[in-house]
């Protein structure tokens, strides 16, 4: 054991005097986890509101109450613009869209009976998601024109006179269909005669749903299902970070394992009283040592400084364990991808590279095409982030903790063994 | 004592070693001469069980095979390869070498002292080595394989690239390890080396072990004669009769007693514009049994 720390020791020793190497393993992931934490993910304060332009070519009080309605829940900012420097702009994506409300836009907006306006909604191809709400946004602000026409008996009933006119005139309806809409449009006049403006005021939204949108995570601790708001972006961008980390550790010390060979100092080791199971349970050893202290550096400083919960302890300890034991076995098995630091250096992070790609580790995976989501199964990358996220804000439960931690620990053992017996039969 | 009996290594169609055997007696210091790529460093590697031969067998103080934790302990192998760590300080990087052979505490710390003296490096103990200039590293590399004080020491090629001052020191150092009675085998292609440390020399060529003896008698063997090179001013007298060849003013004389044969040529009356005798040495001995120099 004495030989084993020795080892140990001694490497990370080597570890701590290579600046570069300091640097990719700890601060590059640093920088990684608040960069990422401050551009992306969910914040405790809304995001600010979509900025859009609306272009009013109708000008009329239903055009101004249909913006009114846009813009009611703070999700949508609108701008005026002229058409031309409104393209412009969502071009140059300093808007996020524009809304054009065509010319007789109030003469049928909100009426269940006429034509619906045709409203040209030019987007930032960029930003489709956004543009996926704002339809959503604009759909709900019609729905509330027809709430708003019935809340004005007098101008509906003027509209309907009109419509029945129009209905009676037209030679395309057949003449028992034209009786049919007649009798309903009469039928909705004396309802509208009768009706108390103040109770349609009050009355149904007229949205055909209310949607209310939440982020899931469960409550630590607590009651499995209970859902709540992620605390802090970085509980979503230090895990990727830590694993950028783990993963220069598991470089590090497989480019560590052939510089030995290279410099010669293996042969002083294979020479000195100690079995060749000593010098890799001394690289193992080393190397997940410095793994701790990377998830650990990293954790206490998200906690300090970006409020990352910690308060899970065991199940963060379980993600730490499986994690170390899965990226000490594959540092063995990196090590024996060449015969020297370069090629050893280049494949290792070559290798680590794709897997952080199809794992999540540079993109979170739901950004991914799906096949990529599929493929990243294989990558530990994605089960290390899994574990970290599950035992920080997902809240899962030992159970679910079991299955990222296995599948960690089977690649970890099962790339130690397959590296340490290629070692042996290279003689190390 | 060192035995090894019939090794053999090779690597692919290379015969590195072809058939090795010889015995290192306690005490003794042997020297392994050769050139470059003769196999004196895979015979070393066999020998300390780094490497695994072929055939044949080393035997080491009759404790059996060189890989027992046993007989690793008792040796020290100083590598042709500087092999240490350039960013530890000459301190730490004997230290961790004694921590393998489980020094510790006060023993640990007086070794490493030792060391350190041995290697003229005290005054740099707290230095990286990266620092160090080659015959610093080569004499650390040296004192790395006596930090735990082994009966028998291997050392490869141990002055390779260093100044004369170096050298020199390393010479000295070895002779004083001697002196203590260490079992030494030393690997080297500097005939002045082998003729100065060794005991007795195996001159090693192609993989296979050539000749074997003490320097002297290596020489007596396979040395030939000594050859008196005289420049003469003016031709000989007339009548007067020449040992050797004389060709123009130059005379060559092959003798095995050549101070005997200057003495003979004193009364012939010759005027000498210069006078040279070139004994022969492991050199000739390696020329003679192999067709071609050591430094070919």
């Amino acid at each position: 054991m004495g030989a084993i720390a020795s080892l140990a020791a001694k490497d990370l020793r080597l570890l701590a005097r290579d600046r570069l190497g300091m640097f990719f393993i700890f601060i590059f992931p640093l920088l990684y986890g608040v960069f990422f934490g401050a551009i992306a993910g969910p914040r405790e304060r809304p995001s600010g509101p979509m900025k859009i332009a609306v272009i009013d070519d109708d000008r009329s009080d239903i055009s101004a109450r249909f913006v009114r309605n846009l813009t009611k829940d703070g999700s949508v900012k609108v701008v005026t613009r002229p058409r031309e420097q409104a393209v412009s702009e969502v071009r140059k994506a300093e808007l996020a869209a524009y809304l054009v409300l065509p010319k007789g836009f109030g003469n049928s907006a909100g009426i269940l009976w006429a034509a619906s306006p045709e409203l040209e909604l030019g987007i930032d191809p960029t930003r489709k998601a956004e543009s996926g709400m704002l339809q959503g946004l604009v759909l709900q602000a019609m729905a509330g024109l027809i709430r708003d026409r019935f809340a004005d008996p007098a101008g509906m009933r003027r509209q309907l006179a009109q419509s029945r006119s129009e209905i009676a005139s037209t030679e395309d309806i057949p003449a028992a269909q034209r009786a049919v809409l007649a009798g309903f449009l009469s039928a909705v006049d004396l309802f509208l005669a009768r009706v108390d403006p103040k109770v349609m005021s009050d009355g149904p939204s007229m949205e055909p749903a209310k949607v209310k949108t939440i982020e899931v995570t469960a409550t630590p601790g607590g009651f499995r299902g209970l859902l709540r708001r992620i605390r802090s972006p970085y509980e979503i961008s230090f895990p990727s970070a830590i694993v950028w980390g783990v993963m220069g550790c598991a470089a590090g010390f497989a480019v560590s394992i052939v510089q030995e060979k290279t410099i010669g100092t293996m042969m002083r080791l294979k020479v000195a009283p100690i079995s060749r199971v000593h010098i890799l349970a001394g690289k193992a050893l080393a190397c997940a040592a410095a793994i701790c202290a990377v998830i650990t550096l990293m954790l206490v400083l998200g906690r300090l400084a970006f409020g990352i919960r910690l308060d899970r302890p065991f199940m963060l300890a379980a993600a730490i364990a499986a994690t170390v034991a899965c990226y000490v076995g594959l540092m063995m098995l990196l090590s024996v991808l060449g015969r020297t630091e370069q090629a050893v250096g280049s494949a290792s992070w070559a290798i680590l590279v794709v897997m952080a790609m199809i794992g999540g580790g540079m993109v979170p995976l739901i950004f991914l095409p799906q096949f990529v989501q599929t493929v990243g199964h294989v990558s530990p990358v994605k089960w290390s982030i899994l574990a970290l996220e599950g035992a920080i804000w997902r809240g899962f439960t030992p159970g679910e903790m079991l299955r990222p931690c296995l599948v960690l620990a089977g690649i970890g053992l099962t790339a130690f063994f397959s590296g340490a017996a290629i070692l042996k039969r290279r003689e190390i | 004592m060192i035995r090894v009996t019939d090794l053999r290594k090779s690597y692919g169609s290379n015969q590195a070693v072809d058939g090795v055997s010889l015995e290192i007696r306690p005490g003794e210091t042997f020297g392994l001469l050769g050139p470059n790529g003769a196999g004196k460093t895979t015979t070393i590697h066999m020998i300390v069980g780094v490497l695994r031969p072929d055939a044949g067998s080393v035997e080491l103080n009759g404790q059996g095979s060189p890989s027992s934790n046993a007989a690793r302990g008792r040796m020290g192998l100083a590598p042709q390869a500087l092999a240490l760590y350039d960013t530890l300080t000459a301190q730490e990087n004997l230290a961790f070498f004694g921590r393998l052979y489980g020094l510790s505490g006060e023993r640990l710390r007086q070794r490493v002292q030792w060391a350190l003296e041995v290697a003229g490096l005290v005054d740099r103990r707290f230095d990286r080595v990266a620092t160090f200039s080659g015959g610093m590293k080569r004499r650390l590399n040296l004192v790395a394989a006596l930090v735990h004080d082994p009966a028998v020491l291997l050392l490869d090629e141990p002055t390779v690239g260093v100044d004369p001052q170096s050298r020199h020191h390393i010479f000295e150092r070895i002779e004083a390890l001697k002196k203590e009675g260490r079992t030494i085998l030393y690997t080297t292609h500097y005939i002045e080396e082998a003729a100065r440390l060794c005991d007795r020399v195996a001159i090693m060529d192609h993989g296979r072990i050539r000749a074997l003896d003490k320097v002297d008698h290596l020489i007596a063997e396979h040395g030939g004669h000594a050859v008196i090179h005289a420049e003469l001013e003016r031709p000989p007298p007339p009548g007067v009769s020449l040992p050797g060849r004389l060709d123009d003013l130059t005379l060559r004389v092959e003798t095995d007693r050549p101070l005997e044969e200057i003495g003979r040529l004193a009364p012939l009356g010759l005027a000498f514009k210069s006078l040279r005798i070139d004994r022969p040495d492991l050199e000739t001995v390696f020329l003679n049994l192999t067709g071609r120099s050591l430094r070919d």
